[in-house]
Formats: structure tokens, C-alpha cells, sequence
């Protein structure tokens, strides 16, 4: 009887069992990282003249009308961990014979403001103000607290001495999105 | 990203090395008349009285495969950046890329010849079958994030996997029907273990420029279904029960039928034709299961500031939770459902077919049960071709295959088998029997066993019989 031990199949299977992988580091995957950017519409609102107008007594609204609104809220742990960057975009389109000042604003729970951006000076017909503004995480600890925003809008004192005829049909079109630049 | 080093190879390893044509057994098929052939090919012929497998050693067979990558290219200790290699890998993958893992494990194999005409075979064995494929937008979104292409289409429809582990019973009758063909079939009874899948899903995350804000995101038509047996708890939890598992893959009542047929033909004395189809049935899954399914549409331009136009002096307060109710609008618009309704599983079915020319030095049948008393020559070449229907498409392979026997008793193949992701398949498998000790071994892709870390594809099969001439 051949001997088994003198035959192939051993050294197939010998070969097989020496099989190995080379030079492997999976510890390697903890190295990765990961730098997301997601972009996403944030808040938008219109409004009309009727907005900017006491019909009661006749006269044009010129003193600062704000809304707050929830926003997103921002003290996750991992938001606190891994946002680095946010870009917000604004895109106002006025069409209003009439200059706007628009503030916008983040605040706490609390209402006390974690963030502020410069006012947004909108000229008469500017159908397309754009401005974006970048908020650096590291150095504004305190947005992370933010879970609303608040908006001002001051419809402009006229130069001219026209009122604003709440009749016509004309908007204040305000329009943002947010870019949120993540490093894990 | 902080994550267990070890799951995620594993999952990595799993879900996107995407290894591939893991179950094309060309080695084994039509190889030397083994017993094990006969899995391959029900139709093929054998020369032998009766065999008996080894209780659990009869045939064994680990496959996994890559399409694209290979664990070299992200975990070989060069020095590069891991973040870089990680990308370089995304880079490369395709929602066409799979990761295709296959194990079968004969835990009884036996057969007896019946007549001149008729060997029955018969068995039992555990299979473990799972095809994944990439979802390449989803991947590359979670990891990119939308801000390079916010206009980029995200498809759901490139989830796709199905993995099954489950028992089969079988039993077959390999037929000669005259000198020049033979004919079998074999009929199988499944009994399903552990299942999990997600197929035919549709659904696209759409961006735009929007009218009232400046995008508009569309989350548009999605169906979304995913059907698990044996896996998850009433929560989604996973529960996977030691005891029943291994219990159902033998008697469940998760049951299903199957056939293979197969044939041989000798078109003259040298040339021979064979074929076969395999697993053409299904598994009925009605024990544990969890299914969900998400539908729905929705779409998303921001939260809108209101105002309340009576109040002329400041925007009335808003009380209600804009965060909420957009949650709240979402979910309405995509619910979610879990249910146990029962849900058949397709098995994968195999195809192959093969031309064989045999030449050289000629001897007659070792045995008279064969009675064209058919020459057997010591050389033999020829093509082979194989295909499984998989949840994308029907994969294909092809192989060129040279066999030798070097005795009566030691039968050499080697194989090149070529798809569409490799191109240098090399093969080799030996048969031998001493006595009536038979054992074989079989291994794929042989110039990379040396260092697996850069195969794309990995394939063992071997197994011990006791034949009796």
C-alpha cells in the first residue's frame, strides 16, 4: 500500500495550514477619520406689507418686529465632540421700495443670545442680497447652547416721506441654509 | 470615528471587501467520479458499488471571494495613511461590488449502487450562504457628507443582501440511460435556520433648488423591506438562540423543497458533455420572524417662520415645537411597520455545463458496472461554465481546466477561471485513494494562499470517504 505520507495531498494541505497574511495592523482602523460636510435648508420666512402696516391707526410699523423659533438643538454630546464648522448662508430677496435692517440671533433656553451676527443692511429692490458667515465652533463655545433663533426685521425709516401701501403686493423674502462641517 | 477595531473588520471585512464567485466549485465538478461530484452534478457518472462519507469530514468547502478589494489594501502595515487607504477604497467601489461568503459542511454523505443502472446517493449538510452588495451612495454620503454634490441623487434600491444558513436533507439517483447518457436528479428538503434579506427596495434622497427656501430636499417613493428569521426579538434587538439555531438546521418549521438535475453525455468515447442545475426550490420562513417595512414620501425646505398678520406689533409667539412637528410630519409622511408575516426565500440556483475531450494513453473500466465498458484516458481538457442567479444579476464565470491521472488511483485538475473581476484564477485539486480511504483537497486562487491578505478570492474544499470498488 502506497504510504500516506509520501503522498501529494499532504503537501497540498501542508501547503494550505502555512497559509498566512502578511504584515497585518487592523489597529489601523482606529487611525480613520472621517471629515462630513452636509448642507441643509434651515429657516425661511415671508413677509408681505400688511406686515409693516397698523391699519388701525394708519401707520407704518418702523420699530423692530422679532420671532423666535425652535432651532436645532446643538448640546448633543456628539455635536459638542464633532462639529468644527458651520457655514450659514442667507438669500434675501426684497422687493420692497423700502430699505430693511435684519438681525438674526441664536439664543438658549433661556433666551439670552449664544450667538449674534452682524445686521444684514438690505437695500429697496435688492432682489438678491446674499452673505454668509462662518461660525468657528472652537471660539464660540457658547452657540452650542443655542436650541432657537430669534429674527429682527426694521423696515427703514423713508428718506422720500412714501408710505408703504399694504394694497400692492410686495415681499421680503428670506431664505437660509446651513453648512456643517464635521471631523470624527 | 472610535469604533471596536475588531468588529469593524469584521463588518468591513464582511460588507465591503466584496469577495465574490464564492460558490463556483469548479474544482470539484465532473472531477475524477468522486462521491462528492454528485452535489455538483446529480447527472454525473460514478464507477463504484458504495460509498460512505466521514461523519462530518465528507466535504467540507469555505469560500470568499473579492470583487474589488482585498484586505492588503487597507490593513497591510506600508506606513499610508489608513484614512487614505479608506478612501482610495471607496474610491473603487461600485454598487456593483459584493461581499459573497459560502460554507458547506456534509455532516452525512452516503450511497449505494442499486443496480447496473441506478447509484443512489444521499446526506446531509449545513450551508451558510450570504451576498451583500455595496450601497455605494449611502456609504459615500454618511462618510462625505452631501456638501461637495448637495445635488447628488442618494438610491435606496443599492440596498441589497440575503444571507441564509439552513439544513438540507437530500437524496438522488444518478441514472444511465444508455452508453452515451447518463441522467440524475436529486431532491432536497431544506429546513431554515437563520435568515436575513433586503431586496427590491426603491427610494431616492433628492436636493434642489428650492422656491421658498434655497433647497428643497426630497425624500421620494421609499420602499424599503427587510425580512429576518431566526435573528431579531420583538424590539429589533439581536436574539439569536444557541440551542434552536443549530435545532433548526435540521428540524424547523422553517421548511422548503428544492431539485437538482443534472447529465453526462458522451458525445464519442473523447468527448463529453455535462450539466446541471441545482437548488431550484425555496425556503418557507414562518418561525421568529421580524420583518419592517418603511414607506412613504416626504420633502423638507426648512422650518418657516410664522407670523400671525392681526397682530401688527410683534409676530405672535409660536408655541408649537417646530422640531416636533416636522419629527412628528416626517414620521406620518415614512412610517415605519414591523411585522411576522411568513415569506419564502428563493434559493440561489447554480448552473453549470462542461465540454471535456479526454486523450492520451486509454485504459478500459476498472469495474463492469459501467457496460459500454468506457475507455478512461490519462489526460483531459476542457471548458467549463457556471452561474448563480444573485439578488442584482446572474453572476458568470468561466473555466479552463486540465486533468490528469496519474494512476488509476491519483487524479491532478488544474483551472483558470476568469469573471469579470479576475483574470488570474489559478486552481489546483488531487483526488487519491488508498485502499478504500479516498480524500481529497481542493484550493482556488493557489498563487495568493501564500499571503491571503491580498486575495480577492479564497476558496478550501476537501473531504474523506470510505469507497467501496
Amino acid at each position: 500500500m502506497k504510504s500516506i505520507r509520501k503522498n501529494p495531498i499532504i503537501l497540498l494541505f501542508v501547503c494550505l495550514l502555512s497559509s498566512c497574511i502578511h504584515n497585518l495592523d487592523f489597529n489601523q482602523v482606529e487611525d480613520l477619520t472621517a471629515e462630513p460636510v452636509f448642507k441643509s435648508s434651515l429657516v425661511y420666512f415671508t413677509l408681505n406689507q400688511i406686515t409693516f402696516f397698523d391699519r388701525i391707526n394708519s401707520l407704518e410699523i418702523v420699530t423692530p418686529i422679532s420671532q423666535n423659533s425652535k432651532f436645532l438643538s446643538l448640546n448633543s454630546s456628539f455635536v459638542r465632540n464633532n462639529l468644527v464648522k458651520v457655514q450659514l448662508d442667507f438669500e434675501i430677496n426684497n422687493q420692497f421700495d423700502r430699505d430693511f435692517n435684519v438681525t438674526f440671533q441664536f439664543l438658549d433656553d433661556n433666551d439670552a443670545i449664544t450667538h449674534s451676527l452682524q445686521t444684514f443692511n438690505i437695500d429697496a429692490n435688492n432682489l438678491k442680497y446674499l452673505h454668509n458667515e462662518e461660525i468657528m465652533v472652537a471660539n464660540n463655545q457658547l452657540f452650542l447652547s443655542s436650541t432657537k433663533i430669534k429674527v429682527l426685521v426694521q423696515l427703514a425709516p423713508s428718506t422720500s416721506g412714501s408710505v408703504i401701501d399694504p394694497n400692492i403686493e410686495k415681499n421680503l423674502v428670506f431664505k437660509t441654509a446651513g453648512t456643517f462641517f464635521l471631523k470624527t | 470615528m472610535k469604533m471596536n477595531s475588531r468588529t469593524f473588520v469584521i463588518v468591513f471585512w464582511l460588507l465591503f471587501s466584496c469577495f465574490g464567485y464564492s460558490q463556483n466549485k469548479q474544482l470539484l465538478y465532473g472531477f475524477a467520479e468522486m462521491p462528492n461530484t454528485l452535489l455538483s452534478n446529480p447527472g454525473a457518472e460514478t464507477n463504484f458499488k458504495f460509498h460512505a462519507g466521514i461523519p462530518g469530514l465528507s466535504g467540507l468547502s469555505f469560500n470568499i471571494g473579492s470583487s474589488e478589494a482585498t484586505i492588503a489594501d487597507l490593513f497591510l502595515n506600508d506606513k499610508i495613511d489608513f484614512t487614505t487607504k479608506f478612501k482610495n477604497l471607496l474610491g473603487k467601489l461600485t454598487e456593483r461590488d459584493f461581499v459573497d461568503f459560502n460554507t458547506k459542511i456534509e455532516i452525512l454523505n452516503g450511497g449505494f449502487r442499486l443496480n447496473k443502472k441506478m447509484y443512489i446517493s444521499f446526506g446531509l449538510y449545513q450551508e451558510i450562504d450570504f451576498i451583500g452588495y455595496f450601497p455605494d451612495d449611502i456609504v459615500n454620503s454618511l462618510y462625505y457628507g452631501n456638501g461637495n454634490n448637495v445635488y447628488k441623487t442618494i438610491h435606496f434600491s443599492e440596498i441589497k443582501y440575503k444571507g441564509d444558513a439552513l439544513g438540507v436533507l437530500h437524496a438522488g439517483i444518478s441514472y444511465k440511460v444508455n452508453k452515451k447518457l447518463n441522467i440524475g436528479g436529486r431532491f432536497k428538503l431544506y429546513s431554515g435556520s437563520l435568515h436575513l434579506s433586503s431586496n427590491n427596495n426603491s427610494g431616492t434622497i433628492t436636493t434642489v433648488n428650492g422656491d421658498t427656501n434655497i433647497y428643497k430636499h426630497y425624500l421620494s417613493n421609499l420602499n424599503l423591506n427587510f425580512y429576518s428569521s431566526g435573528l431579531l426579538d420583538e424590539n429589533n434587538n439581536l436574539n439569536i438562540d444557541a440551542t434552536e439555531t443549530i435545532g433548526n438546521f435540521f428540524l424547523s418549521k422553517n421548511i422548503g423543497v428544492g431539485i437538482d438535475v443534472g447529465f453526462t453525455y458522451h458525445y464519442t468515447p473523447q468527448i463529453e458533455f455535462t450539466g446541471s442545475v441545482l437548488d431550484i426550490g425555496f425556503v418557507s420562513y414562518t418561525k421568529n420572524i421580524n420583518n419592517t417595512s418603511i414607506i412613504g414620501s416626504h420633502q423638507f425646505d426648512g422650518v418657516e417662520v410664522l407670523f400671525d398678520e392681526t397682530n401688527t406689533d410683534y409676530w405672535s409667539p409660536i408655541n408649537k415645537d417646530y422640531l416636533e412637528e416636522l419629527y412628528n410630519e416626517a414620521k406620518a409622511n415614512v412610517p415605519s411597520e414591523t411585522n411576522t408575516n411568513s415569506f419564502v426565500s428563493w434559493r440561489p440556483i447554480k448552473f453549470n455545463g462542461a465540454v471535456k475531450y479526454s486523450y492520451g494513453r486509454a485504459r478500459s473500466s476498472k469495474e463492469c458496472y459501467d457496460e459500454t465498458y468506457k475507455e478512461y484516458y490519462s489526460n483531459s481538457v476542457g471548458v467549463q461554465l457556471y452561474a448563480i442567479t444573485r439578488p442584482l444579476s446572474t453572476q458568470v464565470a468561466a473555466t479552463l481546466f486540465f486533468e490528469k491521472s496519474i494512476s488509476e488511483k491519483f487524479h491532478a485538475k488544474l483551472t483558470y477561471t476568469a469573471n469579470d473581476y479576475s483574470m488570474s484564477n489559478i486552481g489546483v485539486g488531487v483526488s487519491t485513494q488508498v485502499g478504500i480511504f479516498h480524500m481529497y483537497g481542493l484550493v482556488d486562487n493557489i498563487f495568493n494562499m501564500t499571503n491571503l491578505a491580498k486575495a480577492k478570492s479564497a476558496s478550501v474544499q476537501f473531504g474523506f470517504n470510505l469507497i467501496f470498488d
